[in-house]
C-alpha cells in the first residue's frame, strides 16, 4: 500500500500539478485574509475564523484536481492492468491511491499553520484560543479526508480526468452545501430541516471548528470516507 | 449465481444502511470534549436544569442578519452557535427552534 502511496506523491511531486495545487491554495487565502478588502485587519479579532469558513471553499476546487487523475490515468492509459498483476489487494491500490492524495493536501494545509503564529502575535491581550483553533484544524482535517475520497471514488468511474474532476466537485458541493440548501426550503416543516442539515458536512464541520470535538462528527465524517472508498473498491471489480 | 448478481448490483445498498445505522447509534452514545479555553461551547449544569424543566416548545426570533460591523458579525455568529449548542443538547431538536432574519 505504501509503494502504491509513495508513487502518487511522487508523481504529485515530479510534475508541476502538486506544487501549482498548493502555490494556489496559500496564494487565495492569504489575499483573502491578509491583502483584500474584509480583511483580518478589518475584522479586528484575533480569529482565524475567517479563514476556517474560507477554506473548504477552496479545498472544493482544489482537491478534485489533485485526485482527478488518480485512477481516470490509470484506466486510460491501461496501466491499471500492471497494477492489477501486483501482489496487491484492491483495497490495498485504493488506500494508497487516497493517501497519496491525502497526504498532498496534508502538505498544503501544513504552511496555514504559519497564519496561527502571525496572528498570535499580533494579538493583544489574552491572544487565541489555541484550544480552538487545534480543534478547527482537525475539523478541516477531517473536511479534506471526506473531499479526498470522493473525488478518488469520482475518478474511479471514468477514464476521462475532466469528467472526474467535475463529478467530484459537484459530489462535494452537493455534500457540504446542498443538505444545507435543501434544509432552507423544509424550514417550517418542524424539525426535519435539522436533520436534512445534519446529512451535511457543513453542520458537522461547523461544529468541529468551533473547537468542539464530539464523537457524532467524527463518526459521521470517518463512516463516509469509509463508505465512499468501499463504493471505490466496487468499481475496481468491474474493470 | 442470484445471489452473485444481487450482489453485483444491490451492493451498494449494505455500506449505505450501515452508514446510517453508525450514525443513528452515534447519536444516541456520545462524547464531546471541549478544546476552547473558557469552555465557551459546553452548557452549564444550571442551563441545562433549566432547559430539561421547559414544558412547552421554544422559540427564539433573532434579529441579527446582514452587513455588520465585525463586533456585530462576531455577536451574530456565537448567537447562532449557542442556539445550535442548545439544540443538539436537546436530541430531538424539536422542543427548541430559532430563526435569525433580517
Amino acid at each position: 500500500m505504501w509503494s502504491v502511496c509513495k508513487k502518487e506523491l511522487r508523481q504529485f511531486f515530479s510534475s508541476l500539478t502538486g506544487y501549482i495545487a498548493i502555490v494556489v491554495f496559500l496564494l487565495v487565502n492569504g489575499l483573502m485574509l491578509f491583502v483584500f478588502p474584509d480583511n483580518l485587519f478589518e475584522y479586528g479579532y484575533a480569529t482565524l475564523d475567517r479563514f476556517f469558513q474560507l477554506a473548504p471553499w477552496v479545498l472544493l476546487l482544489l482537491i478534485p484536481a489533485i485526485t482527478m487523475r488518480s485512477f481516470s490515468d490509470e484506466f486510460r492509459t491501461g496501466t491499471f492492468e500492471i497494477l492489477q498483476t501486483r501482489p496487491l489487494s484492491r483495497w490495498q491500490i485504493v488506500g494508497g491511491k487516497y493517501f497519496g492524495s491525502l497526504l498532498v493536501v496534508l502538505i498544503a494545509l501544513l504552511p496555514t499553520i504559519v497564519y496561527y503564529f502571525s496572528v498570535q502575535s499580533m494579538a493583544s491581550g489574552a491572544g487565541m484560543d489555541t484550544g480552538a483553533t487545534i480543534g478547527a484544524y482537525i475539523g478541516l482535517f477531517f473536511l479534506a479526508a471526506v473531499f479526498t475520497a470522493i473525488g478518488i471514488c469520482a475518478s474511479s468511474f471514468t477514464s476521462n480526468a475532466v469528467v472526474a474532476f467535475i463529478i467530484s466537485i459537484a459530489a462535494c458541493a452537493l455534500l457540504y452545501y446542498g443538505f444545507n440548501a435543501i434544509s432552507v426550503l423544509a424550514a417550517d416543516s418542524g424539525g426535519l430541516d435539522y436533520y436534512i442539515e445534519m446529512m451535511g458536512i457543513d453542520f458537522h464541520y461547523r461544529s468541529i471548528s468551533r473547537g468542539v470535538i464530539d464523537s457524532r462528527d467524527i463518526i459521521y465524517f470517518v463512516s463516509i470516507v469509509v463508505v465512499v472508498l468501499s463504493i471505490t473498491n466496487r468499481n475496481l471489480i468491474k474493470r | 449465481m442470484l445471489i452473485n448478481k444481487m450482489n453485483k448490483k444491490y451492493g451498494w445498498v449494505v455500506p449505505v444502511v450501515l452508514l446510517v445505522l453508525v450514525n443513528v447509534l452515534a447519536s444516541f452514545v456520545y462524547v464531546r470534549f471541549d478544546l476552547t479555553s473558557e469552555k465557551r461551547y459546553t452548557l452549564t449544569s444550571g442551563t441545562r436544569s433549566l432547559v430539561k424543566q421547559l414544558d412547552s416548545p421554544v422559540e427564539v426570533d433573532v434579529f441579527l442578519k446582514g452587513e455588520f460591523p465585525s463586533g456585530f458579525r462576531k455577536l451574530a455568529n456565537s448567537t447562532a452557535d449557542f442556539l445550535q449548542l442548545l439544540k443538539r443538547r436537546e436530541r430531538i431538536g424539536n422542543s427548541i427552534s430559532f430563526y435569525i432574519s433580517t
